[in-house]
């Protein structure tokens, strides 16, 4: 512990006695106390099988599933983020076609379960074997091709995924806007500022101090979700690997384990990914 | 200069004022603040606004520079009609952003409230608009940003954030910051009524500088004593219409009309 100076330009500091806190400490033994027997229960109960879970960390399986993983976390990010972005934009928009679409799609991706939007778009090869571009009412045609062309499971866990998070993001987005005070557009707009290089080096580094703490949860909320990808069906990420390996062995203890263990560590590493966001875009706060 | 200038009329005689307001009017819904404003402030000169709560003074300066529309009248600075661009048939077009940006470019603004960027240094809130609208940058940019931190008295707070400042050091980065484009015409809304006494007269101190280097300046303020030692012109307002103007000693000295009479004595 930091010790307290006791003097300094020749002032001695005022010494006194702590208040003792005989609650808290009493609280702090019990935690400690329950904390040891859960960590030396887990060593010593053979039904962990601690030896499996080493056996499994790292087989190529769990390997390859967790790289899935970790792409189908980052790209429907990704796209949440971009859809995110023009949702926020046409919901601003005076066109009111604009801010209706942009409305009713986050009441739509916020109101259904993303089980049952993956489950779609799972189907959505069966709902359209064709994908065909042209004008409505049996007009011209300009473009068709089978939809099996370019979908796939993956593409369809993807979407599933991204849309149902853009959803969430754009009211994200939209707390961060509205938390810029008025007063900073005007001056903005007084310098002559273009309006785009207002939104990009005025509004929205400071929005991002509102938004990333948020963003950070829903980057972490995208990285569990993937376990539901399932409903596509899409097989490949960690959790649906694992769970096979598991069945096979008739041992599903260790290879939650094993899941739970790398989903703990992405998480760690998303957390300090955000910690050093927040710092860079907290530039210039009253401390 | 720019691809407005020569759309809009000719360009003005030289003894032409810098800014021109001819019958403006502003609505707020119902409410109708500006009813019929006419005002001119020529080159080099002070005009100072004054006025009760509400009366439209801030509403005028933000109408000139276009943070407000109007609903009538014409607005003209540096002869530039400001907002509209006429046709040959003498029809109005609205004009688009990039040039109302443009000719918001000649007119710097200094708010109550700084409205300073809380993210960027003190030097980068200087040098952000001459970087993003004239592409300028390196130490060019540099040591004239750092002359007009020396012309606001605060050279040794370059690399500060807004936070770290007091409000009347915050106040006068501001003022660097709207002088930063070179504007042809400062307009200062209470640029020391959210200050404390005792900084009050840095920030004033300031202004007075800027008058005697031969700036056009509109200035709302409640300082009456500041008004009249620094104005050329004062406007008394009230109630959306110019009551009462003309020199200092004439409005503030000796008032014609009971409005204006009625304020000083509330405010003096
Ligand atoms: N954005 C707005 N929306 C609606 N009404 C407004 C808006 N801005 C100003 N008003 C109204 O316009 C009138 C004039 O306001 P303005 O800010 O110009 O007054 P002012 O003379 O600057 O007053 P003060 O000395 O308090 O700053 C007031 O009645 C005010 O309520
Ligand atoms: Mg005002």
């Amino acid at each position: 512990m930091l010790r307290k100076p006791t003097q300094r330009d020749g002032v001695d500091f005022i010494r006194s006695r702590p208040v003792r806190h005989l609650g808290r400490i009493i609280a702090a033994v019990v935690l400690i106390y329950l904390a040891v027997c859960l960590i030396d229960g887990m060593r010593t109960n053979s039904n962990y099988h601690w030896d499996v879970v080493g056996q499994y960390l790292f087989d190529v399986r769990i390997m390859r599933s967790l790289v899935w993983t970790l792409v189908l976390t980052v790209i429907s990010m990704a796209l949440g983020i971009v859809l995110a972005v023009i949702l926020s934009l046409m919901r601003e928009s005076r066109n009111p076609v604009n801010s209706s679409v942009a409305n009713i799609w986050i009441w739509f991706f916020r109101g259904t379960p993303v089980y049952t939007q993956l489950l779609f778009w799972g189907l959505f090869a069966v709902l359209y074997p064709k994908f065909t571009l042209g004008l409505p009412f049996g007009g011209a045609t300009f473009l068709s091709v089978d939809t099996q062309q370019f979908y796939n499971a993956a593409v369809a866990a993807i979407l599933g995924l991204g849309l149902n998070e853009s959803a969430y993001l754009a009211e994200i987005f939209r707390a961060g806007f509205q938390s810029i005070p008025k007063g900073q557009m005007e001056a903005a707009d007084a310098l002559g500022l273009p309006r785009r290089q207002a939104m990009w080096r005025i509004i929205l580094p400071q929005a991002m101090r509102v938004i990333i703490p948020p963003t950070g949860n829903e980057a972490i909320g995208m990285l569990k979700t993937t376990s539901l990808v399932l409903a596509v069906p899409f097989t490949l990420e960690i959790t649906y690997v694992t769970n096979a390996i598991a069945n096979r062995l008739y041992l599903p203890i260790p290879l939650l384990l094993v899941a739970a263990i790398w989903y703990l560590l992405i998480t760690s590493i998303l957390m300090v990914g955000q910690y050093f966001l927040e710092k860079k875009f907290g530039k210039g706060v009253a401390v | 200069m720019t691809s407005v200038m020569s759309t809009v009329e000719t360009k003005p005689a030289a003894g032409a004022p810098m800014v021109e307001l001819r019958g403006v009017h502003k609505f707020f819904g119902e409410n109708h603040v500006l009813k019929g404003i006419d005002l001119s402030v020529g080159r080099g000169q002070v005009v100072a606004l004054i006025g009760p709560s509400g009366s439209g003074k801030s509403t005028i300066l933000r109408s000139i520079n276009m943070l407000e529309q109007i609903e009538a009248g014409e607005i003209y600075v540096d002869g530039q009609r400001m907002g509209y661009r006429a046709d040959a048939q003498g029809e109005l077009h609205d004009l688009t952003e990039k040039q109302i940006a443009a000719q918001r470019r000649h007119i710097g603004m200094v708010f109550q409230r700084f409205n300073l960027f809380p993210h960027m240094t003190v030097i980068e809130n200087i040098e952000l608009s001459p970087k993003l609208t004239q592409r300028r940058h390196g130490p060019a940019l540099r040591t004239e940003a750092m002359e007009l931190l020396a012309k606001v008295g605060l050279s040794e707070k370059a690399d500060a954030y807004p936070a770290q400042l007091s409000g009347g050091q915050q106040q006068r980065v501001a003022i660097a910051r709207a002088l930063a484009l070179n504007p042809d015409l400062m307009l200062f809304d209470e640029p020391t009524s959210a200050l404390d006494p005792e900084l009050v007269g840095d920030v004033l101190h300031v202004i007075r500088d800027l008058a005697e280097s031969g700036m056009t300046m509109l200035i709302v303020t409640h300082e009456i004593g500041f008004a009249r030692t620094i104005a050329d012109q004062v406007l008394f307002m009230d109630q959306g219409i110019i009551q009462e103007q003309g020199t200092p000693d004439e409005v503030i000295g000796h008032p014609k009309e009971q409005r204006t009479r009625d304020f000083l004595s509330k405010v003096l």
